[in-house]
């Protein structure tokens, strides 16, 4: 009679027979293998026009079927799996957060590379860490209105 | 919310694995549950409550 409260290896057995599914393990994998590529290849200064253009589009429209595979996954979960993994969650975003504010700090302090400069034709200084912070939190804010929006129907 | 799962589960000679299996969750949520860690949803309550075929407030205590 297992009573323990850490995973026995028949635990990992069961909870891998329970939720393993190659169709939700395949899309992340992919996508993962893929963008992999697409980092190394676009180091490639020599790699130019639309082979350049499928490198960056196509491990980002990969990253939608990964998003549809991990969101099946973790309707696979049981409740308390789920629980957890939520207040993880909670906590990484706070976490992200106050990471993402102390490098606008540590920018204004020392100056430190902006994450979105020139390529995409932005002024250093229109997108900086300061407004990194914002990202997490607009994306809150969606998922927020999404959310309330499935249990309060509006009239 | 205090709870006899695991007293009515020794009763009927299961493991927590047995358990888990019938409710298709894992044993560790059973762990969780039995030990007070976690509180089931109410479905979960009312399945754990169906398998014991007795009524919910005999299983899970509300005013523990």
């Amino acid at each position: 009679v297992v009573e323990s409260e850490h995973m026995t290896a028949d635990d990992f057995r069961a909870d891998a027979k329970r939720h393993f599914r190659w169709k939700y393990v395949l899309p992340s994998g992919v996508w993962m293998i893929v963008l992999l590529q697409a980092i190394e290849r676009l180091q490639d200064p020599t790699l130019v026009g639309t082979p350049r253009t499928l490198w960056i589009v196509v491990p980002a429209l990969l990253f939608i079927p990964a998003y549809w595979a991990w969101a099946a996954a973790e309707r696979l979960q049981d409740e308390m799996n789920r629980a957890i993994n939520g207040r993880a969650a909670i906590v990484a975003f706070r976490f992200t957060l106050f990471w993402l504010f102390a490098l606008a700090l540590l920018d204004a302090a020392v100056g430190l590379p902006h994450m979105v400069p020139g390529p995409f034709g932005l002024p250093d200084e229109t997108f900086g860490w300061f407004e990194a912070g914002f990202v997490p939190m607009f994306f809150w804010m969606f998922a927020w209105i999404r959310e309330r929006r499935r249990v309060l129907p509006q009239p | 919310v205090n709870n006899r799962v695991r007293e009515l589960r020794l009763e009927r000679g299961w493991t927590q694995g047995d358990l888990a299996d019938r409710l298709d969750v894992s044993r560790q949520t059973i762990y969780a549950i039995e030990t007070g860690r976690f509180d089931p949803s109410l479905p979960l309550a009312f399945a754990v409550s169906r398998l014991f075929k007795l009524p919910i407030e005999k299983v899970f205590d509300p005013d523990a």
